[in-house]
């Protein structure tokens, strides 16, 4: 049973990492936005999983209008 | 805007209360931290007080995107607590008042960590904010040598309130 929950939780975490596009950037919140639409929920959580395993990395930077550009990429 | 550099006092029953003297906003960095205990020697002289801390601040007008009303809902008491690790491995903590709780998992004291809004402050407390054309990444209060590596976890904090 551990085995099977292991292969479920990386067949999550590759779930969310192949939403990720391989080259460029994705605004968070379109990600999730995808995620959600795919029924792909239970791997939203896995984002945090793939930073802390350097496989995804996060930037945040200002809009000329004061809002916050929050985007994520595959780190190369 | 302005800047201040301030003392918190203590008394000898420990309350506490803070002095701010005001310098225009063009006023160096470097200028600022070696006038604080400049100032302080001129003060010191002058009180009983024990110093709790000292340092200076810098007021923004950010009201066009943060305004001064609360929703009737907010309770200062109401805290989520990041606590975060450095790169030495120290422990940091950063408590948010008036925290909605709707941002809590439902049944739990924990802070959603999927929501897009929570993820946002996490991966800036993580990795900073390009901003003013530089990196704008926190650090424990240790300074520049505990930069934060990672938050560990996010719970509900119910804490002090102060007028």
């Amino acid at each position: 049973m551990a085995e099977k929950e292991r292969q479920s939780r990386e067949q999550l975490m590759q779930a969310a990492l192949d939403a990720i596009p391989a080259t460029g950037e994705i605004v968070y919140t379109d990600w999730y936005n995808n995620m959600v639409a795919s029924g792909n929920v239970a791997a939203i959580s896995f984002y945090r999983e793939l930073k802390k395993r350097g496989l995804v990395k996060a930037s945040l930077t200002t809009n000329p209008d004061g809002s916050i550009s929050h985007k994520i990429g595959r780190v190369k | 805007m302005a800047v201040a550099i301030y003392f918190v006092v203590r008394d000898s029953d420990n309350d506490n209360s803070t002095i701010e003297v005001w310098f225009p906003e063009t006023t160096p960095m470097a200028v600022l931290i070696a006038g604080v205990p400049a100032v302080a020697a001129l003060i010191n002289p002058l009180v009983n007080g024990g110093l709790k801390a000292a340092g200076f601040k810098v007021e923004v007008d950010v009201s066009g995107t943060w305004g001064p009303i609360a929703a009737l809902i907010a309770d200062v008491q109401e805290k989520a607590e990041f606590a975060m690790r450095t790169v030495n491995g120290f422990l940091s903590r950063l408590n948010l008042p008036t925290f909605d709780e709707n941002f809590f998992t439902v049944g739990t004291g924990q802070v959603d960590l999927t929501d897009p809004d929570v993820i946002a402050f996490i991966d800036f407390l993580e990795d900073g904010i390009t901003v003013g054309g530089g990196l704008l990444a926190p650090s424990s209060p240790r300074g520049s040598t505990e930069d934060i590596l990672d938050v560990e976890r996010a719970t509900e904090n119910w804490g002090k309130r102060r007028r």
